[in-house]
């Protein structure tokens, strides 16, 4: 019984077999290609894939055929095809396949963009000739899926660049700061502008769906961008290959609902108050609300040489208050023409790290106020993240006044044991290390920034206990619309336990000065150690000479007994 | 009359150097520690120059260190035997004491072993803990950035601040013991020939 089911299986595999291996030439080949081509001659060599005549021209069963055919369907075959450009402007103007596409030869006279749209002007491009150039149509009128960039630099035989010292943080990824100090570097040993080769690619979901709406700017300049990834790649003696932050070459644009948000937006300003035309902005413009400023600031280098406009380093669409900015943001809106300033202070030792936490109006505008700024951050093995409103609401909920929970007894300055129980309370309650990150940044702006050259290069302008900065500290809290800041008490710096505040070590907060010494002497007997306590780090510099001070005496005491005891 | 051979030529010139490398080391970190006290003009240069005094001490450090791991030096020199913990109040009781009245120091340096007691723990956490210690932390500052890791495993920047200046405060406090009792021998310049010529008075 057996033997009869599996034979009769058997057989029927070898029937299904045979069929499927003949279905082409059952079905396709019942006139041979030769056939045709003995009367079509010019078709000879024609290149469709592996279909032959008959497959697209199914309705010929023998020879010699009827005169009038049908029209070959090619959706018979490319079903999905057909249905991808549906979905586009292409079917909608009734082009058909054969418009683009040389059936009978696919590698012949195969149509691009340019052979039909050769009279587009892209009007309303905003950089046309680089967007053109950089980028194929179909990244724009096709269905974008990735994006990627590839960058080289050819720096002929010679070995410049050493990933490991440009690559500071060691993230593997080289940064806003990171990639000016590369280019400078490159540019100087070249000792001539770096050929810098861009390649934009788009991959696209598939050819055949155009669209006459082009993507938005958004797409590839919004915060989610098409372009995720960018290479560089450095020719020298070898080839070497880094990632890169693809927002170096892609910069950012905001939406008008990003707009809202803005400083600008949020004091009703709206766009026609500064477009007044289609001509861009000029400082005309800002100066009807800002005159003060420019009145300060057209007496300066910047404004006399014409080499900036309000708008080259603020962007109206984006302003935040100067406050919010970050410090390496601070530092980005000068790099964007200054980009070699890594190498311009390389005199100053610690050039990287100085950048990180200083901005560079702290040194070339000596008028503006220099302050103090400390943030909350997670911390974990690869380094620290901001905490955003977001995340602090995660913690507490959204109705409760962080202000007032770290400021817990309300006289609007925050003390070292009020600051060390929040963090505390945000360690409890977040599943993350919370940290308490800083840097020194200009308060108050002073538009002045014609300082230059500072022979002096002091370095005890910060590195001194009376550096402006001390006075001026704030903690920042996120709220839903921006930040709050709230004065610190000065002598917390030395004093916050080194586990929560952890990046900053300038020299001046750690010297005692006599004030300390008066407050701790005034201070009762059970107040003494809080005192102590909020003396931190200044007590090592203040035990130490305490200790020299008897070690000499004790010294001194031992040269006089050496000389009255012998006698 | 010459007493005995007690310094053999390279450690008087490893000490001399390092001498020199010390006390550069003290000057220029005491304006970078308090820079509105101004010895050197710029505090760049200071900021460099401790930093290369730096390395300097770390290589002198190497050479002191392999010289006497060779030469069987710690054994003799430096082990602190049971006899030697037992005459640590003796030596004390002569320095605060016995030196007044002109009494024999008990210990009698010889080339087999130089040091008495006290010397012994003193330049032992000196050259063994201390040292290495602010070279370390010193190595670690010279390029923040490079180290970053490694600081923040030891605590973040602050911390390694402490640990540099507290070593650097037990270096001045240990400088200025050493000093004063470099004029305590039979005359008052005897040690410092003696770590001139090689011989002890």
């Amino acid at each position: 019984m057996i033997y009869k089911t599996l034979k009769k299986a058997i057989c029927l595999c070898v029937i299904i077999a045979t069929f499927i291996f003949y279905y082409d030439f059952l079905c396709y080949s019942a006139i041979p290609d030769d056939d045709c081509l003995g009367c079509h001659e010019k078709f000879t060599g024609f290149n469709h894939g592996k279909a032959n005549c008959n497959r697209c021209h199914n309705d010929i069963t023998s020879l010699p055929h009827d005169e009038r055919l049908k029209k070959p369907v090619c959706s018979t075959c490319h079903k999905t095809v057909e249905e991808d450009c549906k979905k586009g402007i292409h079917n909608f103007k009734k082009i058909k396949c054969m418009d683009c596409h040389n059936t009978h030869f696919l590698n012949k006279d195969k149509k691009t963009c340019i052979q039909c749209h050769n009279d587009v002007t892209h009007r309303k491009l905003p950089a046309k000739e680089k967007h053109l150039k950089a980028i194929e149509c179909l990244g724009c009128h096709g269905i974008a899926e990735t994006g990627h960039i590839n960058i080289q630099i050819d720096t002929g035989k010679k070995d410049i660049v050493k990933f490991k010292e440009i690559d500071r943080d060691g993230n593997n990824l080289i940064d806003y700061i990171e990639w000016d100090n590369l280019l400078s570097l490159i540019n100087k040993e070249l000792k001539e502008k770096a050929e810098l080769k861009k390649y934009y690619e788009i991959k696209t979901k598939n050819p055949h769906t155009v669209n006459k709406r082009p993507a938005s700017c958004n797409a590839c300049h919004g915060e989610d961008g098409l372009f995720k990834h960018a290479r560089l790649a450095v020719k020298g003696k070898k080839t070497m290959e880094i990632k890169v932050d693809p927002k170096i070459f892609i910069h950012e644009l905001p939406s008008i609902e990003d707009y809202k948000k803005t400083i600008h937006g949020k004091k009703g300003v709206t766009c026609s108050d500064c477009h007044l035309s289609d001509r861009p902005v000029g400082d005309k413009v800002c100066i009807r609300c800002h005159e003060d400023i420019y009145n300060v600031y057209k007496k300066t280098v910047h404004a006399k040489e014409g080499a900036t406009k309000c708008t080259d380093c603020h962007n109206p669409h984006k302003i935040k208050t100067y406050k919010e900015l970050s410090t390496t943001d601070r530092v980005m809106v000068c790099a964007r023409c200054h980009k070699d300033y890594i190498e311009k202070h390389k005199w100053l030792p610690h050039t990287v790290l100085h950048f990180k936490y200083l901005e560079c109006s702290s040194c070339h505008s000596p008028e503006s106020k220099k302050g103090m700024l400390f943030n909350f951050a997670e911390k974990d093995e690869k380094g620290t993240k901001a905490l955003f409103y977001m995340d602090f609401e995660k913690i507490f909920g959204s109705k409760t006044d962080i202000a007032y929970l770290i400021d817990a007894n309300s006289d609007n300055i925050i003390s070292i044991d009020e600051l060390i129980s929040f963090v505390n309370n945000l360690r409890r309650k977040h599943d993350k290390e919370v940290v308490i990150t800083s840097s020194i940044v200009v308060t108050e702006v002073h538009h002045d920034y014609s300082e230059k050259n500072l022979k002096s290069k002091v370095c005890s302008a910060c590195h001194l206990i009376d550096a402006p900065f001390y006075k001026y500290m704030y903690i920042a809290i996120p709220q839903k619309d921006g930040k709050l800041f709230i004065p610190v008490k000065g002598t917390v710096l030395s004093a916050i336990p080194t586990s929560i505040f952890i990046d900053l070590c300038i020299i001046g907060e750690t010297k005692i000065n006599h004030e300390d010494i008066k407050a701790f002497l005034s201070a009762d007997l059970k107040e003494k150690p809080r005192v102590l306590r909020e003396l931190g780090f200044k007590l090592i510099d203040f035990m130490g000479i305490t200790i020299i001070f008897f070690i000499l005496a004790g010294i001194f005491v031992h040269i006089l007994l050496r000389i009255t005891v012998k006698k | 009359m010459k007493g005995a051979y007690i310094h053999p030529l390279p450690i008087r010139i490893w000490h001399w150097i390092n001498a020199f490398i010390v006390i550069m080391l003290i000057i220029t970190g005491i304006q970078m520690r308090m820079p509105y006290i101004s010895i050197f003009e710029s505090y760049r240069n200071v900021v460099l120059l401790h930093k290369y005094f730096g390395y300097a001490m770390t290589l002198s450090f190497l050479f002191w260190f392999f010289f006497y791991l060779i030469t069987g030096g710690f054994k003799k020199h430096y082990l602190l035997r049971l006899k030697d913990i037992k005459a640590i109040p003796e030596q004390a009781k002569y320095y605060m004491f016995g030196i007044f009245r002109a009494r024999k120091n008990p210990h009698t340096p010889t080339g087999d072993n130089k040091f008495n007691p006290m010397q012994k723990i003193t330049y032992a956490a000196i050259m063994l803990i201390f040292t290495p210690v602010i070279a370390f932390t010193g190595i670690l500052f010279s390029d923040i950035l490079y180290f970053f890791a490694w600081i923040n495993a030891l605590g973040g920047l602050r911390v390694l601040d402490a640990i540099h200046v507290m070593s650097a405060y037990i270096f001045v406090f240990y400088l200025i013991v050493h000093l004063y009792m470099s004029t305590l021998g039979k005359r008052f310049y005897s040690h410092i020939k003696s770590m001139i010529t090689g011989y002890e008075d």
